[in-house]
């Protein structure tokens, strides 16, 4: 499989009136094609900053410091360089949390997936709707025309979900990143949500990061989990290895945070809550909140370490291989 | 249909309270007459005149024959003039008209790009010098502005001029000063608006679809913060009203507003009042349009039915 | 619990983090807002010449830098009066009026509005109604009406304004009254059977003050001008009484020879004017920031 996306020290600090906050720090990551990849963390953990910036989309008070970006190949933002905006639309589609709001509500659905097309091809008015009603058809729209003709607030939030999704896709991007797209749904919807992302990726043999605060989720569709704490990587691996021998406290922790109905097992929440980056500060960020945490911890940062068998983590006490989900 | 015939009437009641109000507000505790003849005048003078002019009814009275004669379309006979005050509205009308209409057009189509500049450019040194400008039209008084205008342009570089309303030239001092207002709150409520707008999710979804900045502000951006400032159009109107009073005085302008200034040194109450209740009426007519306008323009409301 | 993407085209993340913002204070309108009005206010206290005071061997002096000398160091008018002198007397005269017209035009539409906004029901109806027909009606125009009819007087013209104003007050504290009385805190008063007047004296009043205070700063303003408007009409102040408005209006026939007549108390007004939009807006922001979208007036 070849590589995809490439990102190498990518260091995204924000403005703020207490100062500056790292979002992500220092992330070297590889996505290969076709692969399917989980990126997990609480809110502020920078999973969102990572992709957004994959994709271009931080704002003006966000400094991306250091880092560079390939993308199939080509160095598309380095120092000095960025040319992130081509990808947009064209190799790279986003999904967001919110679908309908995702989604200008003076405009028809099908205009607004039309537009996108012909933003980037050039096709014919009456082309472009051919395609998208096709489109909308192999979405699982019963009636394409009508969705076409209908706007965000004339459609369910499942509609507006795969309309959303059809904007992202309609010029078959190379990479899919899906923002949170399950956050705000009930488990029924969820489930139907991550199916559909899956096919779209897979059919189209399409890579998909799949943004996300809900681990287990995630290792529905996911071939591979990368979960992210206070902006750093903190464990890396295929999915079974990773929810089956999780290396890393915190990625135990979220596992153990999710509520299982068959095991009786007390759910267990995360004592404290993530903590905002400085830059500069030392140590493993998640120290505090660690049932195994030592002064060794403090001392220095975490090195990134890289087993021969894919699964990595940023741990000097990693889990042992024993341990597994109760 | 219902939702049309709904707001006609609402705009119906306003304008009947509106014309109710301004005959009691005019009427309670003051005498006109008194005013209009002198202080010398006989009281029997005084009296027989009040009579005749329907002045010593109960106030009631008054105010509902005064709407049953504006909903015949009498809005009085001119004690000066002595014809009836719709003839005389309906000769210097359209010059007033030409006047805002000017002004209103001004504003917007100077107001709305100040706005979606100083928006896209929030916080910076651009927007907050497009602002202060917007906000200094707004709080100079008008008819101080004229001064200056016909002093500048007029007197010492002769480059415009002032006075009478004949040919297009005479009109560009006036109503480049009368759009100062409109220009300063169009300006400002569509920074607002566009403000939050660009805030929106679709707006980043746009950025993400790679939709070009051009397609993403002007339609997306634009045509949703465009609404709330249709709305604005419609108060617009009142203000304008206002503000042509003095303007048109100032210019020697042959409009509604000078008519009014005029009658008042003559002690015409009634031909005042003419002026008060169409001006209302033209201010519930318009903003009706613009409901109406904005009704047709959201596809939120114009579609939902229940 | 996870962050919304409710990020901007100028792409800023809402979660974690606050944007960049300097936040202007009030404090730089208001002050010398404050400071105009006090020194009118004391104005007699001043050795100035008197606004009245009559020297036709000096008429139409201009002021210093223009060829005056500090004898008059703002010119003089057509019949020798001081400019400087009228300006603070004027000052005084206008501020007076406008403050007066906020107060009534406060208390009218603030009792109106927390009323309709609070007791609902047929009250509101009118209040509603009212409001809207009261902004149907042209302010200067019903002014006109009013003194057509009623004569001119400083009542009256304190009464015009009062009149015209009103309504703002009327519909924002409507709004606020309105939301006030859905929050939990009001609804829990209610049931332990608190009667309406001491909810809104002790509690609806003291919560809407702020508002009500942004609006008062702003009609500052806007009284300031109309009483402008009116007096330069000549239906406002007369003399021997000196405002601003009237200096306009018994300045305008000279605008071309003596400009100074016109443009000092014209600024005057501009600048209160604009200081009190602008320390209306920043009191309006600090205490509502999501307020701060809808525009002056």
């Amino acid at each position: 499989m070849s590589e995809l996306v490439r990102v190498e020290g990518m260091h995204v600090v924000y403005a703020t009136n207490e100062g500056p906050i790292v979002a992500v720090d220092q992330v070297d990551l590889t996505i290969a094609r076709g692969e399917i990849v989980g990126i997990i963390g609480e809110s502020g953990s920078g999973k969102t900053s990572l992709v957004r910036a994959i994709a271009g989309l931080l704002g003006r008070n966000a400094g991306v410091r250091r880092g560079q970006l390939w993308f199939d190949g080509q160095l598309v933002y380095s120092h000095g360089h960025d040319s992130r905006a081509k990808l947009r639309g064209e190799r790279v589609g986003v999904v967001f949390q919110n679908a309908r709001e995702s989604l200008d509500p003076v405009m028809k659905v099908g205009a607004q997936v039309s537009e996108v097309l012909r933003a980037h091809r050039a096709v014919s008015r009456t082309k472009a709707r051919d395609h998208v009603l096709g489109l909308f058809r192999s979405l699982g729209f019963e009636d394409p025309r009508r969705v076409f003709d209908s706007y965000p607030f004339q459609l369910s939030g499942g509609m507006c979900q795969r309309a959303a999704i059809a904007a992202a896709v309609v010029t078959e991007p190379d990479l899919l990143i899906a923002d949170e797209c399950t956050s705000a749904l009930d488990v029924t919807t969820q489930a139907e949500v991550v199916a559909l992302f899956s096919k779209v990726a897979k059919e189209a043999n399409r890579t998909l990061l799949f943004v996300t605060h809900d681990i287990l989720l995630a290792a529905q569709c996911c071939t591979r989990l990368v979960v992210m704490y206070a902006g750093q990587v903190v464990e890396d691996g295929p999915v079974g290895d990773v929810i089956g021998h999780p290396r890393h406290p915190y990625t135990k922790a979220l596992i153990d945070a999710v509520p299982l109905w068959q095991s009786r097992r007390q759910l267990k929440g995360i004592p404290g809550s993530p903590l905002q980056i400085r830059e500069g500060e030392v140590g493993c960020p998640f120290l505090a909140r660690c049932p195994l945490g030592t002064d060794r911890c403090a001392a220095a940062n975490i090195e990134w370490v890289r087993p021969p068998d894919s699964h990595g983590y940023r741990c000097i006490h990693p889990l042992q291989l024993l341990e597994t989900v109760a | 249909m219902i939702h049309v015939l709904s707001k006609l009437g609402s705009a119906a009641v306003t304008f009947v309270i509106a014309v109710s109000l301004a005959v009691v507000l005019s009427s309670v505790g003051g005498d006109p007459v008194a005013n209009l003849l002198g202080p010398l005048a006989p009281k029997e003078q005084v009296e027989a005149e009040r009579a005749a002019l329907g002045l010593d009814r109960p106030l009631p009275v008054q105010v509902i024959s005064t709407l049953g004669d504006v909903a015949r379309g009498d809005l009085g006979t001119s004690l000066r003039y002595e014809q009836p005050c719709w003839d005389i509205i309906k000769s210097r009308f359209p010059q007033s008209l030409k006047l805002m209409v000017f002004a209103l057009l001004l504003g917007i189509l100077v107001g709305v790009p100040l706005g979606v500049i100083a928006a896209l450019r929030e916080n910076t040194i651009v927007d907050r010098l497009v602002m202060t400008i917007a906000l200094t039209g707004q709080s100079f008084p008008l008819y101080w502005l004229s001064m200056m205008a016909v002093l500048l342009f007029s007197l010492k570089l002769g480059w415009l001029p002032a006075g009478r309303a004949d040919g297009w030239s005479h009109i560009v001092l006036p109503g480049v000063v009368l759009s100062l207002l409109p220009i300063g709150r169009i300006a400002r409520l569509t920074r607002a608006s566009m403000s939050r707008v660009l805030d929106e999710d679709y707006i980043l979804a746009a950025r993400a679809r790679g939709l070009s900045a051009t397609r993403t502000v002007g339609i997306h951006a634009l045509r949703n913060a465009a609404l709330p400032v249709v709305t604005i159009i419609g108060l617009q109107a009142g203000g304008l009203l206002s503000g042509a009073v003095t303007v048109e005085v100032v210019f020697a302008w042959p409009g509604l507003g000078s008519l009014a200034v005029d009658a008042v040194s003559f002690r015409d109450f009634k031909l005042v009042q003419a002026i008060v209740i169409f001006g209302a009426f033209i201010f519930v007519t318009i903003n009706f349009a613009v409901d109406v306008l904005y009704g047709i323009l959201d596809p939120r409301i114009r579609l939902r039915s229940a | 619990m996870t962050a919304p993407s409710g990020a901007a085209a100028r792409g800023v993340e809402r979660r974690p983090v606050a944007r960049r913002r300097r936040r202007m204070g009030a404090a730089p309108f208001l002050v010398p807002l404050a400071l105009i009005g006090l020194v009118s206010f004391i104005a007699p206290l001043f050795p100035l010449k008197g606004p009245n005071e009559q020297d036709l061997t000096a008429i139409l002096l201009p002021p210093i830098g223009f060829g005056g000398d500090w004898a008059h160091p703002l010119g003089t008018d057509q019949l020798g009066r001081d400019m400087l002198a009228r300006m603070i007397h004027g000052g005084r005269l206008s501020f007076q009026i406008a403050i007066a017209g906020v107060v009534c035009a406060g208390l009218i539409g603030a009792t109106a509005g927390i009323a309709a906004g609070y007791l609902r029901g047929w009250v509101d109806v009118v209040v509603t109604r009212l409001i809207d027909a009261q902004l149907a009606l042209p302010f200067l125009l019903l002014a006109i009406a009013i003194i057509a009819t009623r004569g001119q007087s400083l009542p009256v013209l304190i009464g015009v304004l009062a009149i015209a104003g009103w309504a703002q007050y009327a519909r924002v504290l409507r709004a606020d009254s309105l939301a006030l009385r859905e929050r939990p805190f009001v609804t829990g008063l209610r049931a332990t059977g608190m009667s309406s007047p001491r909810i809104i004296l002790f509690h609806v009043l003291p919560n809407v003050a702020p508002t009500l205070v942004v609006i008062a700063t702003l009609e500052v303003g806007t009284m300031i001008i109309g009483e402008g408007a009116l007096s330069f009409l000549g239906l406002g102040v007369t003399a021997p009484s000196v405002s601003w408005g009237l200096m306009l209006a018994e300045g305008r026939n000279y605008l071309q020879e003596a400009w100074w007549l016109v443009v000092f108390p014209g600024v005057a007004i501009g600048v209160v004017g604009l200081l009190a939009n602008l320390g209306g807006d920043a009191l309006r922001s600090r205490y509502d920031p999501r307020k701060a979208i809808r525009s002056t007036s």
